[in-house]
């Protein structure tokens, strides 16, 4: 027997510990395979198939793939020093048997060989196998007519296989020259020595929470200066996290221990005893987890809100699909209607609703008391105004599902357009005003304000005029002083599928005259294109999410499995003096919930401030798109935690007395 | 009535698939009656562990019969044979089997927490055992912080703790010195006799064994022999010393 064959039949009897650790590592080459893979691809690099997105995606993609070596490297290492840490006894065994140093580094070295080549084999084959699959999802998402030609790259093939052996071996290499088996008597004690109990510095445990209380508090009451606030606030967070782990942990489990009531009931006694005792090596793994988690969490919930934020907004700003103005109502000729309901209709979109307004043009006249904003970027319009009548407003707003509105003579109302797609918060601008005086057609009248409210019944036009709806009467006097060269007639159309319109939208503005005096409003172009971009990022960011989770799910599983084995004579113990298996059961549940649980508490109380903290830069409560986030990471979450216990306890369950 | 009652127990390992069968007891029977201190000796293999672990309920018996108080727990299932055995029986072992995260008053409540007693009673009581077993000063330490003896004593407390039937010993001196054989010896001589514990132990140290009220001699699982102690201690050593000659030329793992 060789120490070529110890390794692996070790590697063998160990598959419960070896195979989290085996899972993600096939998982990260597989996403680092797809990701090369696709940036590698001929067609990508080219900006002519692809456009300027591909590109883009390509260089999103390349700094994943830092992302993920770096990870790669912290996660490896972390998970090769525990595992040989818990394995002191049986290195200790290999000496007394007259292996030297370098023998067992070898043999270490060996068993990581096995493992991390399986791993890249296994990692490699389905990125392969999902490469398609990818290209497919890419394609879709970016709205591209021709799919991604599947290609398996040589050079990415190399390129993984590559750095993952290099990163494994050089890893294990590092981590086995720490091997130091100077005295074997101790190695073979193992990990039965003797342990301090945690202790805990009661400054360092009110930092933790002052910390914490700090980073939040000027994290809410930032508001557009958070890009200026962010790193004090992350500093302020991390390290009262840190601390909450390492000193507040013990000083809440210290004070519960002390209480009999509490301690001297049921199975309490064992749970609590071996979190305290615990507490020292994992604080810092849980530590990681939480931060990595409320990364995960924030920046997919980011991702996640802005995408929908920004579609609220555009949708805010954009009733109708599309729309033509036609200045000088009637003296145009609008047989272009007609020809772009006929490319509509050929494309296969459907109208479902058309509409007309009747329009005056007006500017402001008098002093305005502007609310003042707190971007100071923000230069909002509150010089030009359309004039529309009540009844066209209400007959509009029942088609958009918005409230009615009544107007007496002499009164407005305003729709306001004062909404930037990202980075301030959408504003009233009028409403501290008592009366607007509005100028129409050389003529100033005076109107008393009734309300104002953001978003409107027609397009925004590209001055983000305001819209003043007045009482009909008082309407139907403007028009009737208006010349008709100054009047404006607007047409509005929501079309059938109109996500998938782009192509008769292009159709359209190519048949427009070259005429100042038709303007023609979509929305359609710049939401795909945004859009696009948005989920291109989501989808990226949702593997790069996913990686995260499987990865630090596995430190906490590979921290689980590691103890199982110091455990092992202890749960011989408790059964022999007639602890019954649901009682072990209940341990083993209560234990495992808090390492999975504390990580996603902290992790989601973290992201909810970081969230707030978005919503009030975006002016939009995005509050439901993060808890459908955090809820699918939480799923996940209980999945893997029911997953880990059932393994865990199918070991307790196996030991013989 | 007696405490515990075992039955022409007979145990055989092996045997499937034309593996060799054991047999590692045969029609062996015991009985133990209220406040008595029963040793159980033997050479290796005679079948002295696999009876204690017969008796302590996490073996089961190929064929006879075992009552404690009367209860047959080869009746009961998984559940509560697990609360049956930390209802009526103790436990102290070699190796002590005390838990590394516990202090050592925390280990010696286990089995009454496990039973949600009250807590002010958890300390009535805990007081009153670290009185008798002399550990009142470390309590509070970790298994790992004090000698065996210690450890061993605080392992006493804990078989004790919640007055089960019977207290089963298996080997409580092997791990330890003569001086703290001594001590653990005389704590559980003391708590028979004053606290009226049923103790029955198994060991290979004659010097321990002499504190028995009785001894039963095992070998190749079948019942040797009994001598019951007459007169001092110190004769009684002696006539153990004989009997076990009389075992046989095997019997040299004498401590």
């Amino acid at each position: 027997m060789t120490l070529r064959d110890i390794a692996y039949k070790n590697i063998k009897g160990n598959f419960n510990r070896y195979v989290m650790y085996y899972l993600s590592n096939t998982l990260v080459v597989m996403v680092f395979f797809i990701f090369a893979n696709f940036i590698f691809n001929p067609v990508v690099s080219k900006v002519g198939t692809l456009g300027t997105k591909g590109v883009l995606a390509a260089n999103t993609m390349i700094l994943c793939e830092v992302l993920i070596l770096v990870f790669t490297v912290l996660f490896t290492f972390y998970s090769i020093s525990t595992f040989l840490k818990s394995r002191e006894k049986e290195f200790g065994l290999l000496s007394m048997f007259g292996l030297t140093k370098g023998q067992i580094r070898r043999y270490v070295i060996y068993e990581n060989l096995i493992v991390s080549t399986v791993s890249v084999i296994t990692g490699l084959l389905l990125g392969i196998l999902f490469s398609k699959l990818f290209f497919m999802a890419i394609t879709v998402i970016m709205y591209l007519d021709a799919e991604v030609p599947f290609t398996i790259s040589l050079k990415a093939v190399v390129i993984t296989i590559l750095s993952f052996i290099a990163l494994f071996q050089g890893l294990s290499i590092l981590v086995t020259l720490r091997i130091k088996n100077n005295n074997i008597a101790e190695l073979l004690k193992g990990a039965r020595v003797a342990q301090e109990p945690p202790k805990f510095s009661i400054p360092k445990t009110i930092m933790a929470i002052v910390f914490i209380a700090i980073g939040y508090t000027i994290a809410v009451i930032s508001g557009a200066f958070i890009i200026l606030t962010m790193f004090p606030i992350l500093l302020f967070t991390v390290t009262g996290t840190y601390f909450l782990f390492t000193q507040f942990s013990v000083f809440i489990t210290t004070r519960i221990k002390n209480n009999k009531r509490v301690l001297y009931k049921g199975t309490n006694i064992i749970t609590l005893s071996q979190i305290v005792h615990r507490l020292k090596d994992n604080a810092k793994v849980l530590f990681i987890v939480s931060i990595l988690g409320a990364v995960t969490l924030t920046a997919s919930a980011t991702v996640y809100s802005t995408q929908q934020s920004i579609k609220y907004k555009i949708l805010l700003g954009n009733p109708h699909d599309i729309s033509f103005m036609e200045i000088g109502e009637g003296l145009n000729d609008m047989s272009i209607l007609e020809e772009a309901e006929e490319i509509l209709r050929k494309n296969g979109h459907m109208l479902r609703n058309k509409n007309q307004v009747l329009l005056l043009r007006a500017k402001n006249q008098g002093e305005l008391n502007i609310k003042s904003s707190k971007n100071p970027y923000r230069n909002p319009n509150t010089e030009d105004f359309y004039i529309m009548s009540v009844s066209d407003y209400n007959n509009l707003a029942e088609q958009f599902k918005k409230a009615n509105i009544t107007l007496a003579q002499g009164e407005v109302y305003i729709n306001s357009y004062e909404f930037s797609v990202m980075g301030s918060k959408s504003e009233k601008l009028f409403i501290n005003n008592e009366y607007i005086t509005l100028g129409i057609n050389g003529e100033t009248y005076k109107f008393k304000l009734s309300g104002e409210s953001i978003g409107g019944v027609i397009d925004v036009d590209r001055y983000r005029t305001n819209v003043a709806i007045i009482n009909d009467k008082d309407f139907e006097i403007l028009v009737a002083n208006t010349p008709k060269e100054e009047q404006i007639m607007y047409y509005g159309y929501n079309i059938e599928d109109w996500e998938r319109s782009t192509a008769a939208v292009d159709e359209i503005a190519s048949i427009l005259p070259d005429n100042y005096n038709i303007k023609f409003n979509e929305k359609i172009r710049t939401y795909v294109d945004i859009m696009q971009t948005m989920s291109l990022f989501l989808f990226i960011g949702t593997f790069v999410s996913i990686l995260f989770f499987i990865a630090t799910g596995s430190i906490i599983y590979f921290k689980m499995f590691n103890e199982i084995r110091n455990d092992r004579w202890e749960f011989i113990s408790l059964k022999k003096i007639g602890m019954a298996y649901d009682e072990m059961k209940q341990i083993v549940s209560k234990q495992s919930f808090i390492v999975f649980f504390m990580p996603f508490v902290v992790a989601f109380t973290h992201s909810t401030f970081a969230i707030i903290a978005l919503g009030n830069l975006l002016g939009d409560n995005i509050t439901l798109y993060f808890l459908t986030v955090a809820a699918i990471y939480l799923l996940f979450q209980t999945l893997y935690y029911v997953f880990a216990k059932t393994m865990y306890l199918k070991q307790i369950k196996s030991f013989e007395i | 009535m007696s405490v515990l009652k075992a039955e022409n127990i007979t145990k055989i390992y092996g045997g499937k698939k034309g593996a060799m069968k054991v047999k590692a007891l045969d029609n062996f029977s015991i009985t133990i009656e209220n406040r008595e201190f029963v040793g159980v000796m033997g050479p290796s293999g005679s079948g002295k562990t696999t009876l204690l672990n017969i008796l302590a309920t996490i073996d089961t018996p190929s064929s006879g019969e075992l009552y404690i108080n009367g209860i047959n727990p080869m009746k009961l299932d998984e559940k509560h044979t697990a609360l049956f055995r930390r209802r009526n029986l103790g436990f102290i072992f070699q190796d002590y089997n005390l838990l590394d995260t516990l202090s050592l008053k925390e280990n010696i409540i286990l089995p009454l927490a496990l039973e949600k007693v009250d807590p002010k009673t958890i300390e009535d009581k805990v007081k009153d055992m670290a009185e008798i077993l002399n550990i009142n000063d470390i309590l509070n330490k970790k298994p790992y912080e004090v000698s065996g003896g210690q450890q061993q004593r605080a392992a006493i407390a804990r078989a004790l703790i919640h007055n089960p039937s019977i207290i089963l010993a298996d080997e409580p001196t092997g791990n330890l010195d003569s001086k703290a054989s001594q001590e653990v010896m005389e704590s559980l001589k003391s708590l028979n006799e004053e606290r009226n514990a049923t103790i029955m132990m198994v060991t290979h140290d004659p010097f321990a064994a002499s504190f028995c009220h009785r001894i039963v001699m095992i070998k190749d699982g079948k019942f040797f022999l009994e001598i019951v102690k007459g007169g001092s201690r110190h004769a009684f050593f002696k006539d153990i010393l004989d009997s076990l000659s009389l075992l046989g030329g095997n019997y040299n793992d004498i401590a």
